[in-house]
């Protein structure tokens, strides 16, 4: 191995008879004093770092949001009560409402809770036994009886290798607490999750754009008793027709809104646990190994299932950051050069 | 100025073995210094600090590099620089020591050859090198040593150091 010295001296002789340019000095000055010097560069990078770091933190908001919308959206394709449970359906079946939106308690508008319209949903994962799996789901049916509510959705089976299911309970908005913690007491809780959506501004916007919209109707049709001319006529004939199909998705929308207010939905998911299994195998580190494996595979299977779409939103987040990160290190260098 | 620009412009040269690159690297060097004149530390934290402005406008220059010329990596670019220095024998026959550090120097791979000019030609210590490149002291003494390694296993510093002997 080269010595320390040796390593000085060689480089003290190495650097030392690098040449110097002359002008170096003065060339710094004059960029330093140049109008347009480098900083202007400079800064320009780090405006668009700024534009970069913002891109990717709005790709990572809507990611977030996309997530947000799409757990806290009701499973698609719930379906009536289980054809395994006839009693049970026959329970249920006749509460149910027949548009499956609830009435509303106001003319059209929100019912409002304490001067804010919330909208209030939840989910309780319970589990329970087989045995009592009947039972506990004419229990959460008594208790939507109880409170006012509905049951709006059921999948429940008895039978088979994966019995439970989901029960989606609709109550008034005021007994959404008290149902929650009758339900609690059915089983074993091992999830509960609550969330609140502030919906006022919404409701607020659509009142002020139906109020707009029916004045304007109005105006029209003070119009319509002026024309004279066919073509008027029907020209006007038209934009009322306009306007009022735009009135009446406002007061649907309103409708639906005022009935997410007013009534609160639970879910419930009943889970039976399945009986341990026994190996027939002797060997008892042979067993343990496949309850490894067995628990690394559910554990990985509940985690696609109940992260797959933050796992989705992560991923689109992954791909914005790329593209950005792409388009800053190989697509910018080349610009500013031609701009400079 | 005057005094720092000498020392800065060989340093650069050493660690990116381009000359032009190493006055542009060294000119924005200077503008960061000014820009920035106001993070400067007083007393004897700013020798480091300097030689850190000048080893990261050379990372900077070295990576506009790597993008401009197709992603090219920039160590590729430096073993060209290398590669047109003079071979061991050349070296040995024209006694050029200095040659043959600095092409034996640009064979290094940056992450030892950035410690061993802060080290043995800036004169830094190991702790005002770790300073300078961001690392901790641990981690530069053994850079250091790695650099020693391989210097010590370089062929045209060994054929030179042969012909030395040879010599006398």
């Amino acid at each position: 191995m080269i010595t320390e010295d040796e390593l000085d001296a060689l480089l003290h002789e190495a650097g030392g008879g690098i040449a110097v340019p002359a002008h170096g000095p003065a060339a710094i000055l004059a960029a330093a004093a140049s109008p347009t010097p480098e900083p202007t560069v400079v800064r320009g990078r780090f405006r668009f770092r700024e534009l970069a770091l913002a891109g990717v933190s709005v790709a990572a908001v809507v990611a977030l949001a996309v997530v947000l919308v799409t757990s806290s959206g009701s499973s698609p394709g719930v379906s009536s009560f289980l054809a395994a449970n006839p009693a049970a359906r026959a329970a249920l079946g006749p509460r149910l409402p027949a548009a499956g939106v609830p009435k509303s308690t106001t003319h059209g508008a929100p019912a409002a809770s304490g001067g804010r319209e919330i909208i209030a949903t939840g989910t309780l994962r319970l589990e329970v036994t087989r045995a009592a799996l009947g039972r506990d789901v004419a229990q959460l049916d008594a208790l939507a009886a109880r409170f006012g509510g509905y049951v709006s959705a059921a999948n429940i089976a008895e039978s088979g290798t994966h019995p439970g299911g989901t029960i989606v309970i609709a109550v008034p908005a005021a007994s959404f607490s008290l149902l929650i913690a009758k339900a609690e007491a059915i089983g074993r809780v091992r999830s509960l999750s609550t969330t609140k959506t502030d919906v006022t501004a919404q409701v607020v916007d659509l009142g002020a754009r139906l109020t707009a919209l029916v004045d304007e109707r109005n105006q029209l049709e003070v119009l319509l008793g002026r024309a004279g001319k066919v073509s008027d006529l029907l020209a006007v004939e038209n934009e009322i027709e306009y306007v009022q199909s735009q009135i009446e998705q406002i007061q649907g929308e309103q409708r639906t809104l005022a009935a997410q207010v007013s009534y609160s939905s639970l879910t419930v998911d009943l889970a039976v646990p399945r009986p341990p299994h026994v190996s027939s195998s002797p060997n008892g580190f042979s067993h343990a190994w496949h309850q490894a494996v067995s628990g690394f595979v559910n554990g990985v299977k509940a985690l696609v299932a109940h992260l797959g779409d933050l796992l989705f939103g992560v991923l689109a987040f992954l791909v914005a950051a790329l593209l950005v990160f792409g388009l800053w290190r190989g697509v910018w260098p080349r610009v500013r050069r031609r701009i400079a | 100025m005057q005094s720092w620009y000498a020392p800065a412009y060989r340093t650069a040269c050493l660690v990116l073995s381009d000359s032009s690159g190493a006055e542009e690297a060294v000119q924005e060097a200077f503008l960061r210094m000014w820009r920035f004149r106001d993070a400067m530390p007083e007393g004897d934290a700013a020798r480091p600090w300097l030689y850190r402005v000048v080893v990261n406008s050379c990372y900077s220059w070295a990576r506009k590099e790597w993008v401009a010329n197709g992603r090219r990596a920039p160590s590729a670019a430096l073993d060209s620089v290398a590669e047109s220095s003079p071979g061991p024998d050349e070296v040995v026959v024209s006694g050029d020591r200095a040659s043959a550090m600095r092409a034996a120097l640009s064979r290094l791979p940056e992450p030892l050859r950035v410690p061993v000019v802060l080290r043995y030609f800036a004169g830094l210590s190991e702790k005002e090198i770790a300073l300078a490149i961001h690392r901790r002291p641990g981690t530069v003494k053994s850079r250091l040593h790695e650099a020693r390694r391989l210097l010590g296993a370089d062929a045209t510093l060994t054929t030179f150091a042969e012909g030395k002997e040879g010599a006398r």
